[in-house]
């Protein structure tokens, strides 16, 4: 019972990840990419560590694979916005459908 | 349940082949830089797939916590220094 | 001085142990004396966070709703990624918060940078800029839904930022 979940959670996952990595590919420029890694990116790890999680059952090191999961929900939003600053004020501008 | 982590931990590296076309071949530094992002954090999860498969979890994690600390800092350090090198 | 000295280690402690994973006694006694020495070398500002027991209820209702957006926000992103045509349209925003409270402002940039396809260029106590990916997005930002949520979390007196109080 436990493994399916497990496995469900795990291949949602990678689901995910593989989206994002598709993204990163086919979008125009680095803003759109933002959004496959600030989103889409976190939401897999977000399922691949809970089904880690879940796999290890309960004890010391679940809470430090949560501390990691944490971790990682904090740190991928963050480099995305610094990153798509970064762009923005050395001049980049985002790709728009039709000029205006 | 092995066979599935090592079928996970394949599909996850070549995933990370996808990233590093972007980190080659992508036109700005910013691209490079949030490929580098996604590379770091599917590194983070294979670290912790490969202490689940060899059952060791307790160290894989904690070289995984001190990866995804690093990658902060060093994500948010050359995003400054991108910012300033032009902003200024 | 010294109840925020103790409040600090503390915290320290709490991260320390639940990082460390082993519950002997020297382990303990190892991780206070770390957590005092860092408190000790580095003078921290204390962060007023407005933390009230009504500001804790509120955040356990805000964060599943907040989970439940960037799941959707994901399927979303999935549904445009994966369409053959790539129907994305990207706009630049800019989002004119009424709320003066500075920690609303970076709890609104963060969350609008998890909800549906959009992510903070840019933000500050007057506006943030947002960058959506399409016209759904964008429109989902502007009607101030996430906002609304938001507002009620902080409601105590705004903080002094870091420019002086605003005119």
């Amino acid at each position: 019972m436990v493994e399916m979940v497990v496995s469900v959670l795990m291949v949602s996952g990678l689901f995910f990840m593989s989206v994002a990595a598709i993204g990163m590919i086919r979008l125009p420029d680095v803003f759109a990419r933002a959004h496959a890694v600030g989103l889409t990116d976190t939401l897999g790890a977000f399922c691949l560590l809970t089904g880690l999680a879940l796999y290890e059952g309960w004890s010391a090191h679940t809470l430090r694979i949560l501390i990691v999961l944490l971790l990682l929900y904090v740190i991928n939003p963050v480099i995305a916005h610094a990153t798509i600053r970064a762009a923005h004020r050395s001049g980049l501008r985002p790709w728009m459908k039709e000029p205006s | 349940m092995n066979a599935f982590f090592i079928g996970m931990l394949i599909a996850l590296a070549l995933l990370i082949v996808v990233y590093l076309y972007r980190v080659i071949q992508g036109p700005t530094v910013f691209d490079r830089v949030l490929g580098l992002n996604g590379i770091s954090s599917k590194a983070i999860i294979l670290l912790v797939l490969i202490g689940t498969i060899y059952e060791r979890v307790e160290m894989f994690v904690d070289i995984s916590t001190g990866y995804a600390l690093l990658n902060l800092v060093g994500s948010l350090a050359i995003a400054k220094y991108l910012e300033q090198k032009r902003g200024a | 001085m010294a109840a925020s000295f103790f409040g600090k280690t503390g915290t320290l402690w709490v991260i320390w142990l639940a990082l460390s994973g082993s519950y002997t006694f020297a382990n303990m006694v190892v991780g206070a004396v770390v957590a005092a020495g860092v408190v000790w070398i580095n003078p921290m500002p204390a962060v007023a966070a407005p933390l009230s027991w009504r500001t804790l209820v509120r955040a356990l209702v805000y964060i599943p709703w907040l989970f439940g957006r960037m799941v959707a926000s994901s399927i979303h992103m999935a549904r445009l990624v994966l369409d053959p045509r790539l129907p994305i349209n990207p706009q630049v925003v800019r989002y004119t918060p009424t709320c003066r409270n500075a920690w609303a402002i970076v709890f609104m940039a963060n969350s609008v940078t998890l909800t549906p396809g959009t992510v903070t260029i840019h933000a500050d106590e007057h506006e943030l800029l947002v960058h959506a990916i399409d016209e759904e997005s964008a429109d989902d930002l502007m009607s101030g839904r996430l906002e609304q949520k938001i507002a009620p979390l902080f409601s105590s007196p705004p903080i002094v930022t870091a420019n002086g109080p605003r005119p």
